[in-house]
């Protein structure tokens, strides 16, 4: 991962100012599925490209306090690989922001961890997300389809609108100090602990997703910044394993 | 209607050994009273067998002698005082064999009004924390006996994911069941020097030193346990750790016919936590020949200070160690027709063989460690209220 796109995307309208937002994380990647996506918005583009590249989770940092300097109220973070093939999504997230909801996704889980979870020695799979709902092509493979809304533990990052209040409380990102994974997982336990909801909806998208954790961009990142595909892979799993011991397992409904 | 006034602290009454005993169960009582008392939930108190109590208790401390029996004349006494007529929660923490009268007093021969107070005027909720060491005559399933007592609570706790299938196995599935481990202290159980006892009790560095730590009940072989250790090679040391000599067994006539009597290291007095765990740190290995565990704390105390523990297959130690042996036959012991596992004493001292060797090689304190980490009660506590605060709802 020599280079990070970052495009951003602005829209005001029903007085629910939202900025939408995508993190190219793969060189060359222009961000075609955003473009295609956007447009069925339809939202106005502002384009920023993020060189050097500083990781993932601090692009969406800096992402949320544009945001939040832009004085918006929800900043949605997609994949570039995320192709919605839905009219009026932008719509379907902001009546689903209820008042008390902090994170709007996609994809959404009923629940985090295994009944197990910290009664035995630890293991990655504990973390495992239970009864996965979308409506993403291939739903079946990932679990069931929800093409309604639902409250849910936890969203799948490839797309979470993030209520910018919210991450004021929390300072966005600047307390997870991992790069690549699990920064969805700790948002929403985060807003859970603070009592907000999770929601997913039901919109019909295409995450074109895999691969990027074994590119030669991902290898490359690690070279450069002192640390391997295994441990940034593993240890922000332990980080969320050891910060929420008092909301896991956690189960929806 | 709520299960309980939760505008006030619901009170709750330990029944158990005392919390000041020496005995497993006094220390889980002990561990759990302590976890409830930080709770501003509860209003707590212990009920306990042979408790003198101690002035820094955070709970209100009642106690009985031994020859009163499981506290069947003292319960009605000690509840009435503690909840002032509020509902609330017994939460025994015995063996379900003990418990026939607190579960069935219409069999149990107590006085007319405490029979009420036990039944049909029952004040409080039956919640049950069971060691549960066995199956019955029906493998897989629970004893007669320890079913019916539990079938009558409204909360069963069993100590270890293998008796929680068994158990799960015995009660109808609306049984409110769950399983959870005891924690351990791991400041004090870590791995020490190596050398230190070792060096006290005159044993070198090249020396295999074998522990075993087993007391009390008649369902611990240390025939099997010499046994082993007489069949290994080298001849190794065995540190021995127990409460008599001569009890359910006579382990000085052990050690003279299985040749042992210059191999062994004899504790037989109380030692403290510490002492135990420089103890375990000197061992290559310790041993646990039972025919049946309810939890099994040498097994977990050892694996803490770093030290392979060896188990055999059947009981709730198999939760935590990885290192069995096979069974190689079976007891039904009555009265209470529980099954009792035996062991190959040459099975035993192959695996310790194994073990011991392995454990030279490639010390394996970290992979030990590992095995016992989430035990510790500062991280043990937060499935532990999880499961206390779910009672509640």
């Amino acid at each position: 991962m020599g280079e990070v796109g970052v495009s951003v995307e602005a829209m005001d309208q029903e007085g629910v100012a939202m900025i939408a937002v995508t993190s190219t994380v793969l060189k060359g990647g222009e961000g075609k599925y955003f473009v295609s996506s956007a447009a069925r918005g339809p939202l106005e583009t502002v384009v920023y490209t993020n060189i050097p590249n500083i990781g993932m989770v601090a692009g969406f940092q800096r992402l949320y306090e544009g945001a939040a300097t832009l004085d918006e109220d929800i900043v949605v973070l997609m994949h570039d690989d995320l192709e919605i093939l839905e009219d009026g999504w932008a719509d379907r997230i902001r009546s689903a922001m209820g008042e008390h909801t902090a994170i709007v996704g996609f994809g959404g889980a009923m629940g985090l961890g295994v009944e197990d979870i910290y009664k035995v020695p630890y293991r990655l799979e504990q973390l495992q997300r239970i009864d996965y709902y979308s409506n993403q092509i291939g739903w079946e493979i990932h679990g069931k389809q929800e093409t309604g809304e639902r409250e849910v533990a936890v969203v799948d990052g490839f797309l979470m609108a993030v209520r910018v209040e919210f991450l004021n409380q929390i300072g966005g990102w600047k307390r997870f100090p991992h790069n690549f994974h699990m920064y969805d997982i700790w948002l929403c336990l985060m807003a859970r602990q603070l009592g907000w909801k999770v929601k997913m909806v039901g919109v019909e998208c295409d995450h074109h997703g895999g691969g990027t954790s074994t590119s030669a961009e991902y290898l490359d990142y690690c070279r450069e910044h002192g640390t391997t595909p295994e441990r940034e892979h593993l240890e922000p799993h332990v980080t969320v394993y050891n910060e929420f011991r008092d909301l896991l397992p956690l189960r929806i409904g | 209607m709520a299960r309980f006034d939760l505008t006030r602290p619901v009170p709750i009454l330990l029944l158990s050994d005392g919390p000041d005993q020496k005995t497993g169960l006094g220390r889980i009582c002990h561990d759990l009273a302590r976890l409830l008392s930080t709770m501003p939930e509860f209003k707590v108190g212990v009920l306990g067998r042979n408790s003198m109590g101690r002035t820094n208790y955070p709970w209100t401390n009642y106690s009985f002698g031994v020859q009163d029996g499981w506290g069947q004349s003292h319960l009605l006494q000690a509840w009435s005082d503690l909840s002032r007529g509020q509902r609330g929660i017994v939460l025994t923490v015995w063996d379900a064999t003990r418990l026939v009268w607190f579960t069935h007093p219409e069999t149990s021969g107590l006085p007319d009004r405490d029979q009420r107070f036990l039944g049909e005027e029952r004040g409080f909720e039956r919640w049950g924390y069971f060691m549960q060491d066995c199956d019955g005559i029906v493998p897989h399933r629970l004893p007669q006996e320890s079913q019916c007592v539990m079938a009558a609570y409204d909360r069963v706790l069993t100590a270890s994911r293998w008796a929680w299938e068994i158990v799960r196995n015995s009660l109808a599935p609306a049984v409110d069941l769950d399983w959870m481990p005891h924690g351990i202290n791991l400041a004090t159980f870590q791995p020490r020097d190596r050398m230190a006892i070792r060096s006290a009790w005159g044993i070198g560095e090249d020396e295999t030193l074998i522990g075993c730590c087993m007391a009390n009940q008649d369902r611990k072989h240390w025939a099997t346990v010499m046994e082993a250790v007489a069949s290994m090679s080298g001849r190794p040391r065995l540190w021995i750790k127990t409460d008599r000599l001569l009890h359910y067994w006579n382990l000085q006539a052990l050690a003279i016919e299985y040749g042992l009597v210059d191999r062994i290291v004899l504790d037989d007095r109380d030692l403290t936590d510490a002492d135990l765990a420089w103890r375990y740190s000197a061992c290559d290995a310790t041993v646990m020949v039972s025919g049946g565990e309810g939890f099994c704390y040498p097994v977990a105390e050892s694996l803490a200070c770093g030290v392979p523990a060896v188990s055999g297959a059947y009981g709730a130690q198999t939760d935590l160690t990885l290192w069995t042996f096979p069974v190689s036959g079976w007891k039904i012991e009555t009265i209470h027709n529980v099954r009792r596992a035996y062991y190959d004493p040459l099975n035993v001292g192959k695996l310790l063989e194994v073990v011991v060797r392995e454990q030279r090689q490639a010390n394996k304190a970290a992979e030990c460690r590992g095995l016992v980490e989430h035990l510790g009660w500062e991280r043990l506590a937060y499935p532990w209220k999880r499961w206390i605060r779910k009672g509640l709802q």
